[in-house]
């Protein structure tokens, strides 16, 4: 369970500041940020993950604040726990399709590789992307690449998803299927998912929808 | 992250753009092997020079230049030098200073030269017969290893000595020589010569020759004059190129022996004063030739070599250094071009080391890859001085 | 007088290096000493030299004169091989003149005494018309040992070859060598004695062997070209006559081996007593060469008195 209390974050020598009083959401359940461009959803799901740290307040996955971890363990807890999806896919072109989901392992995730390798597999197949198994990312359509992007979030069997846009670059086909494959996850693994988008027509799928207003900014004190 | 994985992620960025990989590679391997190169093959010609001319104590040559005569004598350069008399290597022999070993280079079979020696050479270089015997007549030769091996050559062939140019047919006799023997190799010019009788050079040059008995009734066309005993012989008289079995007998020398030509003589001498004396016999105006040692002619030459490689060693440094300065802008800009892979390793869960230590491997593997193949050039360099140095000499 | 050159410059070589004679030295206490020669005579001096330490090595057949022989690669390889080469010189196996024998160790016994080599007038000169120069293929006379001066010369020569080789051995050689030149000296003082008893008479002679001991016994030797097995055929017996003729007085016929009966009795019935005098060149069926030659010396003193 992904809970955040009382967090506020602010870029150094920038005038956009993040507060959130208080947000969660439980393992099994879907949720959606929604929001207009720059209300600080992509800063959200940095934090949530641990990429940056909030200058106040607390975010706790499960038993871990993750908000307290220094930069190495930061790393090494969303290595193995949280599986991110990006807008832009975020695909190594010189690894395959195999190597891009097994990324986790080759960057230090200590797992069984057999079982690993397995699950990835699984993955692929029953996103449609098996055939590609030893393709590089530059010869798939952008579908297939998010699906590609999904197995490698996935395919660690993470505590929790956080997807940033992840179906800003797709056509309404691959929109519903990608969606439709992370929710399944949520629901059939029972974790958590957290999807900043801006696409309202695919905010039915959701159990859950925060809206970020301006109001959670705020100018930071330039002192 | 795991060693085995920032190894794996180097190597695959680095095999999926071969060709600038390979580029930086060749580049720093020739940056370090062209320097490295230079003082391998300086070092090692030093070494070979100075150890030939040490198994070679004392040369006896016509007068000029001791370098030609040494580089005549220890790698049968082709330099046109005066002959030396056999008289002079009969006076040497007299003076008792220990063994005397004629030199006579001046042919060659192709592209083979044609050493003209006496038995005690082989002795001298240790130079064994491996395959077949030693020569045993006029017209035999031995040849060394890698000529052996290079034209396939064994023992019972035959090899002609070339013509020394087109338009002298007839001034050096065309030679067709028995290989009685192929020599061990000692990876030295010997390697690459043919080796025959003293005697066999002056066939070769025209100072002996067999040919059909003038007193037979089948030579008579060859006969121009018949007085006496004496008998004349015009042009046609049939003159035979190989030395055989049945032919040998009537082989013969013509003119003073005293002034057939030598290139040049090796003495060993049997002690101390014995070299003493001899260097003392020719030195002066008045001696017919010059008495060198090949060790200190050999010295002026290396000498020569070490200054002219400091030179370019100079050069080679400044240029690899721009090499390495060059190599650092492409790995830098390769890097930049690279932030957002880097970014993305880190948001899964890349540590910052693990970043630093990914870098780093893939400038290691380029580095070390280009290391290795400049050492390796350079042991190939080294083990080819001993061939690429008679040619360059020539 | 070219391969004579040649043959004085391999003993030159020999002489003024020996004591670069390195292989021998090292390893002498390794191997026997080898001598390798090219004719019975110098076999004999060798053995009576340094026969106590020394192999010697004398290939040709003993059914052919080594004169003519020609030995095969494998022989020369052997003598290239041996710490001696003793060759006779003279132009004596004109084998070596064409091989390759190392210098150092090769030594032409008769070198000595080169200038005082019998040129035989009868041998075929001639010239080129590149060279100009006159030249012969052959024309010196060799049984040099017939001589037995010479012989002790040459004996001499292969005492200090020897000697300055192995001079651990070299007291012992001069003293072999002491005993042979008597044993020569003797030779040379009876034959001298026996042969002045023919007063200086012409003899015929079946071949052309006996220079030397022609010239150092003050001997008129008319010589044929016989061997003692061939048929004596018409062409021989008149070759025979036309000497005769031309020499009324000469009643001796010298064979170089023991002919044929049937030879004895013709020449007989030509008015010719036969005489074998041995020049020894090869190695006897039995004795050695000083027995051979004290036989030759028996042989002619027998004809003496019945001349006298």
């Amino acid at each position: 369970m992904l809970t955040v209390n009382e967090i506020v974050f602010s870029y150094p020598r920038s005038s956009f500041g993040l507060r959130i009083d208080h947000f969660a959401c439980s393992p099994g359940s879907a949720t959606a940020i929604v929001g207009p461009s720059g209300c600080g959803k992509t800063t959200f799901l940095n934090l949530a993950a641990g990429i940056l740290q909030p200058q106040e307040g607390r975010i706790q996955l499960d038993g871990t604040v993750v908000s307290m971890l220094g930069a190495s363990a930061s790393a090494t807890h969303r290595l193995s726990h949280i599986g991110l999806i990006f807008q832009e896919f975020e695909l190594v072109e010189h690894l395959t399709v195999r190597e891009n989901i097994l990324l986790p392992r080759l960057l230090g995730l200590q797992t069984d590789p057999d079982a690993l390798e397995k699950r990835a597999r699984k993955l692929a197949e029953e996103t449609g992307i098996g055939p590609y198994w030893n393709t590089r990312p530059d010869n798939l359509s952008h579908g297939e690449r998010q699906r590609v992007a999904i197995c490698r979030a996935l395919s660690i069997n993470p505590r929790i998803v956080l997807a940033d846009e992840p179906t800003g670059n797709l056509d309404p086909t691959n929109k519903r299927m990608v969606l439709d494959l992370m929710v399944n996850f949520a629901k059939v693994a029972n974790r958590t998912l957290v999807v900043a988008t801006h696409d309202l027509a695919l905010l039915e799928a959701f159990d859950e929808v925060v809206q970020f207003e301006n109001l959670n900014q705020f100018a930071p004190d330039p002192s | 992250m795991r060693a085995g994985g920032i190894a794996y992620l180097s190597w695959k960025h680095l095999s999926y753009r071969p060709l600038r990989t390979l580029t930086l590679v060749a580049a720093i391997a020739l940056t370090i092997y062209l320097p490295l190169a230079l003082y391998v093959f300086t070092s090692e010609s030093t070494r070979i020079l100075q150890e030939r001319a040490r198994s070679t104590p004392l040369l006896l040559g016509p007068k000029g230049s001791s370098l030609d005569l040494t580089l005549n004598a220890l790698y049968f350069t082709s330099q046109e030098l005066p002959s030396l008399k056999h008289l002079a290597y009969t006076k040497l022999a007299k003076e008792r200073f220990g063994t005397t070993i004629p030199i006579h280079a001046r042919f060659h079979a192709k592209e083979a030269p044609i050493i003209g020696t006496s038995l005690a050479y082989f002795d001298a270089r240790t130079l064994p017969v491996a395959e077949g015997r030693m020569i045993t007549r006029l017209g035999d030769c031995v040849i060394g290893a890698r000529l052996a091996r290079r034209n396939d050559l064994h023992p019972g062939d035959r090899i002609t000595s070339s013509p020394e140019n087109v338009f002298d047919l007839a001034g050096v006799y065309p030679l067709r020589m028995r290989i009685t023997g192929i020599l061990a190799a000692n990876h030295t010019p010997d390697d690459d010569a043919v080796f025959a009788d003293l005697k066999t050079t002056w066939v070769i040059e025209g100072l002996a020759h067999g040919h059909q008995d003038l007193a037979n009734p089948t030579a008579a066309d060859a006969v121009r004059k018949r007085e006496g005993n004496s008998i004349q012989a015009n042009a046609s008289v049939v003159e035979f190129n190989e030395v055989t079995e049945n032919n040998i007998a009537s082989f013969h020398f013509h003119g003073d022996p005293e002034h057939y030509p030598l290139s040049s003589v090796i003495l060993i001498p049997k002690d101390k004063k014995s070299r003493a004396l001899a260097l003392g016999a020719y030195q002066g105006p008045s001696s017919s030739g010059q008495l060198v040692i090949p060790l200190d002619a050999v010295t002026q030459l290396t000498e020569t070599l070490f200054a002219t490689s400091k030179m370019t060693f100079a050069a080679f440094l400044l240029l690899g250094l721009t090499a390495f300065a060059l190599a650092a802008l492409v790995f830098l800009l390769s890097f930049r071009l690279r932030e957002r892979e880097m970014q993305t390793y880190a948001k899964i869960g890349a540590r910052t080391a693990s970043l630093v230590m990914l870098k780093s491997t893939e400038v290691a593997i380029v580095l070390i890859s280009g290391i290795v193949l400049a050492l390796l050039s350079a042991a190939i360099t080294k083990s080819f001085s001993a061939g690429l140095l008679p040619q360059l000499l020539n | 007088m070219n391969t004579r050159f040649l043959l004085a410059t391999c003993t030159l070589s020999f002489l003024f290096s020996c004591g670069a004679k390195r292989k021998s030295t090292e390893i002498e206490s390794a191997h026997k000493p080898t001598i390798a020669v090219v004719n019975y005579p110098l076999a004999y001096f060798a053995e009576r030299l340094a026969g106590e330490f020394a192999t010697i090595i004398f290939d040709a057949p003993s059914d052919l004169d080594p004169a003519f022989w020609e030995p095969t690669d494998e022989q020369i390889v052997r003598m290239q091989q041996a710490d001696l080469i003793l060759l006779n010189g003279a132009n004596y196996a004109q084998w070596a003149a064409t091989a390759s024998l190392p210098f150092e160790s090769t030594v032409d016994t008769s070198s000595s005494f080169e200038k005082s080599f019998i040129t035989i007038e009868s041998a075929i000169k001639h010239t080129h018309l590149k060279e100009g120069a006159e030249h012969s293929h052959g024309g010196t006379a060799f049984t040099t040992w017939m001589d037995f001066r010479q012989a002790g010369m040459q004996a001499t020569t292969i005492a200090t070859a020897i000697g300055a080789d192995f001079p651990d051995q070299k007291d012992a050689v001069m003293k072999n060598l002491a005993a042979l030149l008597t044993d020569l000296k003797e030779l040379h003082t009876v034959t001298a004695k026996v042969v002045s008893n023919l007063n200086h008479a012409p003899v015929i002679a079946s071949h052309p062997s006996y220079q030397y001991w022609e010239r150092a016994y003050r001997l008129e030797i008319l010589s044929l070209l016989w061997d003692s097995e061939m048929e004596l055929g018409t062409e021989a017996i008149a070759d025979l006559k036309k000497v005769q003729e031309a020499n009324p007085g000469v009643k001796y016929f010298i064979w170089d081996s023991e002919p044929l009966p049937a030879h004895l009795e013709k020449l007989k019935t030509m008015g010719l007593t036969c005489v074998v005098v041995s020049s020894c060149s090869n190695r006897p069926a039995s004795g050695d060469f000083l027995s051979v030659m004290r036989a030759n010396i028996e042989a002619l003193a027998k004809l003496s008195p019945e001349r006298s």
